[in-house]
């Protein structure tokens, strides 16, 4: 039995497909390539294969992680091999590493990601302002909640590590470090919504694209690539 | 190629974009040219109804891999938009696009739209609409696709007459092949667009039904049809391979990337039926019985599992359990469906003849539902049906699930059948209590509750069965049946009952038998606002009345009008191969309550062996 570390992009069309189709394909794709995984105990057995962390629908990504158990070991190269000539195009897998004496899921792990968010507007001069983005005491954002249909004013300062930007011709490019994972999670949408309300630009005249390029673990205080795990 | 910025931008705003991006393992992608790699027709499939009901249909899977293996063809796939993505289609002025390539489905050589039901008929308006093509085959010149028709519905394709510029009737495989070549060999001759509907033509199968006038009466009935080229036909014949094994199988099919309706492997085992079942349309026209051999199910099946993935697996054909070796096919798919840790569907099993032991094997991991198709209440109406099983089999049937085990049986049934009273849908409930009693000799403490589903469907008389002379139930009489049937139900805790709108089953009614005055009426309902007919939420049945009303067509004539046996039926221009004094043998022998036999049995001469090899009577 061996526990794998996959790094994997999803570009293109392919960021049409939810993270549950996309376990799916996983989940298929393994058994394609005759790599048995280990399935949980218990009433209703399920593949050992879990994704760091879900990318939301209409995002692309270039590094997303998979971790896996199976029941023989491979050789990592084959994976890797096997998996891409199987896979379709717009996923690919980028690098395989083994897990060894690895006992925490990648899952629990995750601190932060890094997203790049590219804004084309016709109004582009207002983004001039986000020079003091970093500097206001506080950015507040409304929050819908599902449950309580209510929202709920929050302030995502805290929650934005590294933010930079560069404005170009036909667009803006943001790039950010914000929270992510199970302790605290910004999610992008509501990191954009705190972009545009600064800069006072209305979302429906903007097209959006989100490339998710990193996700961390924080070490000693350093925040280091989920690759990076096991060296 | 449509824009794909604009694309992408629309995506983003729809419900489950997947839909509508391609891409899934085992699609095709070829590149236009002359080279022998590179394709010169383009042909794309559509399915008049959304992605997930298309790509469930193992004929889109059959028909893509039989047209990508030929050279010089490539086939892509389109489907109809949900009503968001058709919004934002229309309002930025992006015509309806193939999935695999992006490209606008007008730019199509052929497009070939496959008719599996009635109330689709709508929908195939709304894909030329969003693909900006003119809804009459006169209205469209040398710049639009060929639109071509085929499957079960084109086997009464008068209806659609205007909207089409030819129907294949009969096996796919063979016939759409054929086409294909000669599209391929007349764009080399540069000949204009009639001149290729005359070379096909001459194909057993195909039907340019602007080839033909049909003359009316006075009061609707057909006199005569007059033919515009001599050399044509008089009779289209149905085109079928003998030899299922001879044809090619996708054992690599596209793997949807979304659930779809059944997203599982699955494996034709045979075609045809022998039953007879005197409703039953397939059961007829997909005469006669050709069965694939074991060897070639069980290899196609371990393949398709091996390229797909997939974790389920299913036999199709009509009536599974009459495969001449069934049990030992059964039981062998089930072993090595178990080996690769694949479950195995069997869903078109008569439980009369299943035998115990596939039920054992069965029953090991699968837990779900039962289902039983009596069809009708009583042994009297189950014998004018041609439906022969008693009431001592259902017994029989109920007892081997439920003394397994099963808790939840489902029981299929038709109502408004010729001959029908009050005493067989009292037969409907005498059944669901059998059960019931059935189930209470097995019942154990604290085990879970016993459940039997009582589904009602509405008959609807269709084409080349020998039910087609037979007037369907009105709609106040379709009602007054489900009530009928509701209210002795209703206090039975045990039973969950469903029926069917009858008044879909009307629309149905009027269109499988209809004639080409329908045309119109399809293509007025559709801009009042009729689509999507088959779903629920989207049916509009009185702007279909009103719509007839508008056009002076009477939707009674087709429905619940009885026909004569010397009538000539607008459907008759088709040849399928099995004699209409077959059929009027049949009707009547219906209405003196007597069976026919299985083919397996006994050959009841149908004519079919004077037009087909049938091995049924040869194995006589």
């Amino acid at each position: 039995m061996s526990k794998y570390i996959l790094k994997y992009n999803k570009t293109g069309y392919l960021k049409y497909i939810s993270h549950l189709d996309l376990m799916r394909l996983f989940h298929r794709s393994f058994k394609r390539a005759e790599i048995k995984l280990k399935y949980s105990n218990g009433y209703n057995p399920h593949p050992k294969m879990v994704i760091a962390q879900p990318l939301s629908l209409g995002y692309e990504s270039t590094s997303e992680y998979l971790e896996i158990d199976t029941w023989e070991e491979f050789d990592q190269g084959i994976i890797l091999s096997k998996l891409n000539s199987i896979l379709p195009n717009g996923i690919k897998i980028i690098a395989c590493k083994s897990l060894e004496n690895f006992s925490k899921t990648l899952a629990a792990l995750v601190e932060y990601a890094e997203y790049e968010i590219k804004i084309d507007s016709n109004d582009l001069a207002k983004f001039e302002n986000l020079v003091n983005f970093l500097n206001a005491p506080e950015i507040l954002i409304e929050k819908y909640q599902h449950k309580s249909n209510t929202t709920k004013t929050i302030d995502i300062k805290p929650l934005i590590k590294e933010f930079s930007y560069k404005i170009n011709e036909n667009n803006i490019v943001l790039n950010a470090i914000i929270r992510t994972g199970s302790n605290q999670n910004l999610n992008p949408e509501h990191f954009i919504q705190g972009i545009l309300k600064y800069c006072d630009i209305e979302s429906e005249n903007c097209m959006i694209s989100i490339v998710r390029t990193e996700i961390f673990f924080e070490k000693d205080n350093i925040i280091l690539p989920i690759q990076d795990i096991c060296n | 190629m449509i824009n794909k910025i604009e694309l992408d931008k629309i995506l983003n705003k729809v419900d489950k974009p997947a839909r509508y991006i391609g891409g899934e393992q085992n699609s095709i992608i070829k590149e236009e040219g002359t080279l022998s790699n590179q394709f010169q027709t383009r042909f794309v499939f559509a399915f008049p109804d959304i992605y997930e009901i298309g790509m469930s249909y193992l004929g889109l899977q059959i028909i893509y891999k039989v047209l990508n293996e030929t050279n010089g063809v490539f086939c892509e796939r389109a489907f109809v938009p949900w009503d968001d993505m058709a919004t934002e289609l229309t309002n930025n002025n992006i015509p309806l696009f193939t999935l695999e390539t992006k490209t606008e489905v007008n730019k199509a050589d052929i497009l070939g739209i496959t008719l599996q039901y009635e109330l689709s008929y709508t929908n195939i308006l709304n894909i030329l609409e969003l693909s900006k093509i003119p809804f009459k085959a006169s209205d469209r010149d040398e710049s639009f696709p060929f639109v071509a028709g085929g499957g079960p519905c084109a086997y009464n394709p008068e209806p659609l007459w205007e909207i089409f510029d030819f129907f294949m009737i009969g096996d796919g495989e063979i016939l759409l092949v054929e086409v294909v070549k000669e599209h391929l060999e007349w764009k080399k001759a540069r000949e204009p667009k009639i001149e290729f509907l005359k070379r096909i033509s001459k194909l057993d199968g195909v039907y340019v039904p602007s080839f033909y006038d049909i003359n009316y009466d006075e009061f609707g009935i057909i006199t005569n049809i007059d033919k515009k080229f001599p050399e044509m036909p008089n009779r289209i014949k149905k085109r079928i391979e003998p030899d299922l094994d001879v044809l090619s199988f996708p054992t690599n099919p596209i793997v949807p990337f979304i659930e779809t309706v059944h997203n599982r492997a699955s494996i034709e085992i045979f075609r045809g039926c022998s039953r007879g079942c005197r409703f039953c349309q397939a059961g007829i026209i997909y005469r006669p019985v050709r069965e694939r051999s074991k060897e070639k199910i069980k290899n196609y099946a371990m393949e398709q599992i091996k390229n797909t993935g997939f974790d389920e697996m299913s036999i199709l054909s009509l009536s599974s359990s009459d495969y001449s070796e069934f049990e030992v096919l059964a039981l062998d798919l089930m072993k090595s469906c178990k080996e690769q840790d694949v479950s195995l569907s069997l869903p078109s099993l008569r439980l009369d003849s299943i035998s115990v032991n596939v039920l054992d094997e069965l029953m090991k991991y699968k837990r779900t539902g039962l289902t039983y198709a009596p069809e009708a209440g009583t042994m009297r109406l189950r014998n004018v049906i041609n439906k022969s099983i008693t009431d001592q089999d259902i017994d029989f049937g109920i007892e081997q699930a439920v003394s397994r085990g099963w808790n939840n049986i489902k029981l299929y049934f038709m109502v408004g059948l010729p001959t029908e009273t009050d005493e067989d849908l009292d037969g409907i409930v005498e059944i669901a209590k059998r059960a019931k009693d059935i189930s209470n000799k097995y019942s154990q403490k604290g085990g879970s509750r016993f459940n039997v589903t009582v589904s009602v469907s509405n008959f609807v008389p269709k084409p080349h069965t020998p039910f087609q002379w037979f007037p369907q139930c009105t709609l106040e009489e379709f009602k007054r049946k489900h009530y009928y049937i509701k209210d002795q139900l209703k206090n039975l805790k045990f039973v969950t009952y469903n029926y069917h709108g009858a008044d879909s089953a009307l629309l149905e009614a009027v269109f499988a038998r209809g004639d080409r005055r329908l045309s119109n009426v399809i293509i007025e309902a559709y801009k009042n606002g009729c689509k999507f007919d088959s779903w629920r939420e989207h049916f509009k049945f009185d702007k279909w009345m009103a719509t007839f009303e508008e056009l002076g067509v009477d939707p009674s004539f087709y429905a619940t009008r009885e026909r004569e046996y010397d009538e000539f039926l607008p459907w008759d221009i088709i040849d399928i191969g099995v004699e209409k004094e077959f059929l009027i043998r049949e009707n009547e022998q219906a209405k003196k309550v007597v069976q026919t036999p299985n083919c397996r049995d006994m050959c009841s001469s149908c004519g079919l062996s004077d037009n087909f090899e049938c091995k049924l009577r040869q194995g006589e």
